[in-house]
């Protein structure tokens, strides 16, 4: 019989405070998992450390006494008595804490449904084991199969897909305006820190030219110089939008920089080319009716935030889609790792 | 036998309409190819249905409404998986294939009987006329499915409501940019047509031009591209006019094949 149980926190069950006691960083990892092997009634051990959650996966031939240990290494670990840890702990067993590791390896435990990163962090706990030697045959089918319905999950569903952040909801609205963002200008107007993000984003992706206007034109040139791009003066951004197709607003101005009749001009110049507004500036850069001229898409911290929302909510539906694989992955695993695992078998080995 | 050959037809293309109709909603890549190879398949039974009854009949199997719809059909989907070779891009099928499977279901319904050519059809012009005129449709017709899915999105965009077709359709500049390439084709191939048609008009008829109501609304047909074009390239229209002009475009074509076939008698009635 498999004995497999998971002893953990996670942002849902603890506060910052409890969750920064238990991070294990990647010196403490590898003494934790040495010492922990050592202690009695554990036969194999992974234990996942990231800044949302700290779990240990525990294969143990006597489930009481592994936890037992697991419990006592914690206590001393976050210098707490496990009657005040408790309640920030939950322990699931075998099938459970099966299904449990399936759906952190599919990013549906995360805080961000759908993140990418977990996947790694998941990848990265079971190698640090198996360098311990802390991980042995029950471990490797664990998470050897923990890997491969992660990877499944997101090749089957949607569960990654769709911008959950302003920058890159920013991205992905770029994206289904253009064809390609190859060929494109930016002009980012103030010097702001979600801009400077924005524009980062945009940079990576391609994008062939940065402008960058500011007050103070110092800043401007400071900014530039990040993404091999030009300054200019603040005076000069109806001039530069001819030219622009991406152009990016965050600065403090109490009145609207850009007015309708603005941008009616430089539709004009630029032959109707598509023209993508994004204000992140609060009171608004840009008037809102400039949305209402052809070929010019305006959105605002609202409206990109509303393209979030919506996002997660597709990516939430998903979500159910990948617990309904989980589901049945996790079941053939029990049953496999019962059938290879019965007493006569091991006892052989 | 070319009922069975019809029958296949039309079922690879449904299938691959389903195959197609999946792919949309699950953004699956592999049901994207199926339904691109089902549609291949499709095709190539079509090939010999055409050839079958050519070589039957020993003409170009263009001659009354259910040859014209097969031939038509035909053209549709060979304008299509052409650009999809290019393309790999799949999305445009969900569009064009209905539109396939509904004029292979309209020629199924139609009396299939083979009748001789009538005289006045009776040349070597027939085949070069037809087939310019219809790949200016066949251009015309994929160029509306892109202005349907351009004003879709752009409608998304511009409203900030992001459905489930937001993140399955593509950017509206790639939209934009082959809807207009698709009318800059079809306004040559019917150019052409047109003026084969003269040609022809001449030799068979004694004068290039009859005011004939096919001839009056292929005018117009051609007027309205030509329209789009001149925006296009003289005004510096983009996006949602030009789209609203390509569907306007297909309208105008819709009559010029069918509206005057039925309603307008004419030299042209050989539909019927």
């Amino acid at each position: 019989m498999m004995n497999i149980r998971v002893l953990g926190l996670n942002h849902k069950t603890a506060p910052i405070e409890i969750r920064e006691r238990a991070s294990f960083s990647n010196s403490r990892l590898d003494e934790a998992l040495r010492s922990l092997r050592a202690s009695p009634g554990v036969e194999e051990l992974v234990l996942l450390s990231t800044c949302n959650r700290t779990e240990f996966y525990v294969s143990c031939p006597q489930a009481d006494r592994g936890l037992a240990s697991v419990w006592e290494f914690v206590e001393d670990a976050m210098g707490m008595p496990a009657a005040k840890l408790k309640q920030y702990f939950y322990v699931h067993g075998n099938r459970d804490a099966v299904e449990h590791l399936l759906c952190v390896a599919a990013s549906l435990d995360s805080m961000v449904v759908g993140e990418t990163q977990v996947f790694g962090q998941v990848k990265d706990a079971y190698f640090a084991a198996r360098r311990n030697n802390a991980a042995g045959k029950v471990m490797d089918c664990l998470f050897g199969e923990a890997i491969r319905v992660g990877k499944k999950v997101r090749t089957d569903t949607q569960i990654g897909k769709g911008a959950v952040s302003t920058s890159t909801a920013a991205i992905e609205l770029a994206r289904k305006i253009f064809e390609t963002l190859q060929d494109k200008v930016v002009l980012i107007i103030g010097a702001g820190k979600i801009g400077e993000l924005t524009v980062k984003n945009l940079y990576s992706r391609g994008v062939s030219t940065v402008i960058v206007a500011n007050r103070t034109l110092v800043k401007a040139q400071d900014l530039a110089r990040q993404f091999c791009g030009t300054a200019i003066h603040f005076d000069g951004i109806i001039e530069h939008m001819c030219r622009a197709d991406i152009v990016l607003s965050s600065t403090s101005a109490p009145h609207f920089l850009v007015t309708r009749e603005d941008i009616c001009t430089v539709m004009r110049m630029r032959n109707n080319a598509p023209l993508f507004l994004i204000d992140l500036g609060l009171p608004r850069n840009i008037d809102p009716a400039t949305n209402d001229i052809a070929n010019v898409y305006l959105y605002n911290i609202d409206d990109l935030s509303r393209v979030c929302d919506a996002n997660m909510k597709e990516r939430l539906s998903e979500a159910k889609k990948a617990r309904a694989v989980i589901s049945r992955a996790a079941e053939s695993l029990c049953e496999r790792m019962n059938a290879d695992l019965r007493p006569d078998k091991v006892s052989a080995s | 036998m070319q009922q069975v050959l019809v029958r296949t037809i039309t079922s690879l293309y449904i299938l691959s309409v389903f195959a197609y109709f999946l792919f949309f909603v699950t953004q699956n890549k592999k049901l994207g190819t199926t339904g691109f190879f089902l549609g291949v398949s499709g095709f190539v039974f079509h090939c010999a249905l055409l050839v079958w009854r050519g070589v039957l009949l020993r003409h170009f199997p263009v001659s009354g409404l259910y040859e014209s719809l097969v031939f038509f059909a035909w053209l549709v989907l060979a304008v299509y998986l052409a650009t999809e070779v290019r393309l790999r891009q799949g999305t445009n099928g969900v569009f064009i294939m209905p539109l396939v499977v509904s004029l292979m279901a309209y020629a199924a319904s139609l009396d299939s009987s083979r009748r001789p050519l009538a005289p006045a059809l009776q040349s070597p012009w027939l085949s070069v006329h037809v087939t310019l005129c219809f790949l200016g449709y066949a251009c015309f017709t994929l160029a509306f499915a892109f202005a349907v899915m351009y004003l879709w999105q752009e409608r998304g965009l511009k409203t900030k409501k992001i459905d489930a077709f937001f993140f399955r359709l593509p950017p509206i500049e790639f939209l934009d940019r082959l809807g207009y390439r698709s009318i800059a084709f079809g306004f040559i191939f019917l150019t052409l047509g047109i003026i084969s048609g003269s040609v022809w008009a001449q030799n068979a008829w004694g004068r290039f031009w009859n005011w004939d109501p096919k001839e009056t609304w292929s005018l117009v047909t051609w007027l309205v591209y030509l329209a789009y074009l001149h925006g296009r390239l003289a005004l510096g229209f983009r996006g949602a006019k030009c789209a609203v002009v390509a569907i306007a475009g297909f309208g105008a074509m819709l009559f010029t094949y069918f509206g005057v076939s039925f309603l307008l008698p004419g030299l042209h009635s050989y539909l019927k």
